[in-house]
């Protein structure tokens, strides 16, 4: 798939870039979301990736898959969205109400949204680092190899990383899921 | 209140999508794709047109009131003979993106310029 979307890019570059988004934006936006919360946000990042990636498509070299390429560089806009509004991210208390929200349009019964929403609050307390790792490998389900070419970081590094995002996950449900029943 | 239970929440997201966004956002992502780049051809071409004006001011006041053409000679181009500004034209119209990209990031970071370069 990755071969026929690049040799479309060859041959036309705007009908490859299409059939690139088609293929690529739903991963790709839930990864941003995933780690941005707002919509608004996330579809701001997911156009900031796919401006940068077609200005760069003509030096794509196929070193790596395209889809690592493309995870890496919606990673790197992710966390540039972050470092730049860090002050008005939204708090997490406010992030109660908008899952809330949220849960109701999804259509999830009342029990089943509410857990939905503590994992994500339990997600969103993690270092970022653990988050993304946690993300990639539990929701993207990427093998270790292709988070580490996308994080650059170590394998090892980055199993130890799951591991305790894991661990901080069910200390985090055990203290304020089940101890406030 | 059910027990916690990862295997049964799964890996769903608790949150919406707006309807049609996934159906409408390649069609909205190839537009602003097409205007970005009107833009950046728009800023290389200011940018470049202000060196070319730099350079002629300097000129004229180094060479004592020679003109432009005395200096610059419009050349053939092709069986048409054009003027500097429209040789430019042509040759920043046959830019490929990435060529554009990079004669861009060179002007952007020439200070002169980009006093005259609007983001």
């Amino acid at each position: 798939m990755d071969e026929e979307i690049l040799k479309i890019v060859h041959l036309d570059k705007d009908k490859g870039f299409k059939c690139l988004i088609e293929r690529f934006q739903e991963p790709l936006y839930w990864h941003i979301r995933r780690m941005l919360t707002c919509h608004e946000d996330a579809e701001d990042v997911l156009q900031e990736t796919f401006l940068r990636v077609y200005r760069h498509l003509g030096s794509f070299k196929g070193d790596s898959k395209l889809s690592t390429w493309l995870y890496k560089i919606a990673t790197n806009e992710v966390l540039r969205f972050i470092e730049k509004h860090k002050q008005t991210m939204v708090a997490l208390d406010d992030l109660e109400r908008q899952y809330a929200y949220e849960v109701q349009d999804s259509g999830s019964d009342d029990d089943t949204a509410e857990q939905l929403v503590w994992l994500q609050k339990a997600i969103r307390h993690l270092p970022e680092k653990q988050r993304l790792v946690f993300n990639l490998r539990y929701y993207d389900e990427l093998e270790y190899a292709e988070i580490s070419e996308i994080l650059n970081t170590q394998v090892e590094t980055l199993k130890t990383n799951f591991h305790y995002a894991k661990e901080n996950i069910k200390k985090y449900i055990q203290k304020n899921y089940y101890e406030r029943l | 209140m059910k027990d916690f239970d990862l295997e049964h929440i799964g890996k769903r997201m608790p949150y919406s999508v707006p309807e049609g966004f996934f159906e409408t956002f390649p069609d909205r992502m190839m537009q602003r794709v097409a205007l970005q780049r009107r833009a950046r051809r728009r800023r290389l071409w200011l940018g470049l047109s202000t060196g070319i004006a730099a350079a002629f001011v300097a000129g004229f006041f180094f060479w004592g009131g020679r003109t432009a053409d005395d200096l610059y000679p419009a050349e053939p181009y092709g069986d048409v003979t054009t003027s500097i500004a429209e040789q430019m034209d042509a040759y920043v119209s046959r830019l490929s993106d990435e060529e554009l990209t990079d004669l861009y990031d060179y002007y952007a970071a020439d200070v002169t310029l980009t006093l005259y370069m609007e983001e």
